[in-house]
């Protein structure tokens, strides 16, 4: 599974990190960014963490 | 008048702020500026006690933790997200998702986001375009109009109902109604319950209409969503949209047409450069205070950077503070469109993260943008603006009377 952060949308809020903190993290800047080595998270809990990121700034291919 | 804070022999810094002061909502800027300097986190022994967070990093840190921090009342009835708990909080429902913590939270939130998302919005444009310009029509007929009221207000409930598919024949009361359940201008519980009475009839007409009779609107989306939701959730989610749409939009666009009328330079700039005005929504939702400052409740005890924060322990998340922290953004009080402010906090963030904030954006620069090309020489009559005398949580204003100009078309 790939997971890709816009880095561009991204504006820091946090919500993929509260819900799936073993895949994404906070960079020093308050940026969302995968964690290095995560496993691959359950499909349903990426799809839910994407829908509620407010800036929609998560995508993912299988 | 500034804020004298003192260090308690346990560490903590406190200070005599009361956000709802006469002194805070005239001087708010130098008592922020003073106990940001102080602390990240200042204790207040008003309303029962509470700490402000005053930082950037500090409040958004604290924003971000939904599980930490609770938008709702505890088993204590303490919560809520003003401090004190307005008259008849404790008997209304809830407004949702608003008031609502965790995955009920998040279950009102996958409903209603795709909605209002950066998309959609950019899909209703056209819709938007008609609205503001319908508004303006008819001010430039006026001549003399109130921004808030005459121009803003018309907008912002012609939008809303048309998204969301109400039919409200006389939508300044209906809204302002719902602004009065929730803050401390109401009367009283019993005033609080037969706004929110006739309010809550017509909600329930027009769902069970959507029900029966399916048509193109956010109402109709959430009666067949899946999974199903209860008619009081419905009602509420209507309910807490509706008040979204209102009062901050309304105080931001006054606020903002205040400031181009006092800096010709920043007026003039973005008649000439149109592409810059959306960015300049953003800077003056840094720049002005709209949303003062929502309050929280600590789950649990916590530690955060030294500071003891127990359970229940009541919080504001103070959002003008944060965004004039200077360590944040430099020469704080300068309007400035190069500083890329679009990380600010006049609309939250979060969990709670206004919602409709792209399409608030989206109105804004409209209004904007039509304001300098049909009423290049606008002028407002800014010794006559009135501002609500309570600011402990929104900027209102009450008054702010402004002049179409010469040339007006």
């Amino acid at each position: 599974m790939k997971i890709v952060i816009d880095r561009e949308l991204c504006a820091g809020h946090g919500r993929c990190v509260e819900l799936l903190p073993d895949v994404f993290e906070l960079d020093e800047d308050g940026f969302s960014r995968l964690r290095d080595g995560a496993a691959d998270p359950e499909r349903g809990a990426l799809e839910r963490v994407a829908a509620l990121c407010p800036e929609l700034a998560i995508s993912y291919t299988d | 008048m500034s804020s004298d804070t003192i260090t308690r022999g346990d560490g903590v810094v406190t200070c005599p702020f009361d956000h709802h002061s006469a002194d805070f909502s005239q001087n708010f800027r130098d008592i922020y500026d003073d106990v940001r300097s102080a602390a990240p986190l200042v204790w207040s022994d008003a309303h029962g006690g509470y700490w402000i967070a005053t930082t950037f990093e500090m409040v958004r840190r604290l924003a971000r933790d939904s599980e930490g921090f609770t938008v709702s009342r505890s088993e204590e009835r303490v919560g809520g997200i003003l401090i004190p708990a307005p008259p008849g909080a404790e008997t209304r429902p809830r407004f949702v998702p608003g008031e609502a913590d965790g995955e009920e939270h998040d279950a009102y939130r996958l409903a209603l986001n795709p909605h209002f998302s950066r998309a959609r919005i950019a899909e209703l444009q056209p819709m938007i375009e008609r609205h503001v310009t319908q508004a303006f029509d008819r001010v430039v007929s006026m001549g003399d109009f109130d921004v808030a009221y005459d121009l803003v207000a018309p907008i912002l409930s012609g939008i809303a109902c048309e998204i969301m598919g109400l039919e409200v024949e006389d939508p300044a009361p209906f809204f302002d109604s719902l602004m009065h359940m929730v803050d401390h201008g109401s009367d009283g519980a019993d005033d609080v319950m037969s706004d929110f009475d006739r309010s809550w009839a017509y909600i329930v007409e027009v769902v069970n209409e959507r029900r029966a009779e399916p048509r193109d609107d956010v109402v109709t989306a959430l009666v067949q969503y899946e999974p199903k939701f209860t008619d009081e959730q419905i009602h509420m989610m209507i309910l807490n949209v509706s008040l979204g749409a209102n009062d901050t939009t309304k105080s931001l666009l006054a606020q903002a047409l205040i400031y181009l009328d006092e800096h010709p330079d920043v007026r003039h700039h973005l008649a000439a450069h149109p592409d810059a005005i959306r960015p300049a929504v953003d800077e003056f939702l840094r720049l002005l205070p709209v949303a003062m400052g929502p309050c929280r409740t600590a789950t649990r005890d916590m530690d955060i950077d030294g500071v003891k924060i127990k359970k229940n322990d009541r919080l504001m998340l103070a959002f003008p503070s944060a965004n004039h922290d200077p360590a944040k953004y430099a020469n704080p009080r300068q309007f400035d469109l190069d500083r890329g402010s679009a990380q600010h906090l006049g609309m939250g963030v979060g969990s709670h993260f206004c919602l409709g904030a792209w399409l608030a954006k989206a109105i804004s620069a409209t209004t904007i943008r039509q304001l300098l090309t049909r009423c290049p020489n606008f002028s407002v009559d800014t010794d006559d603006v009135e501002i609500g005398s309570n600011r402990s949580s929104l900027t209102a204003l009450e008054r702010t009377p402004a002049h179409v100009g010469q040339g007006a078309a």
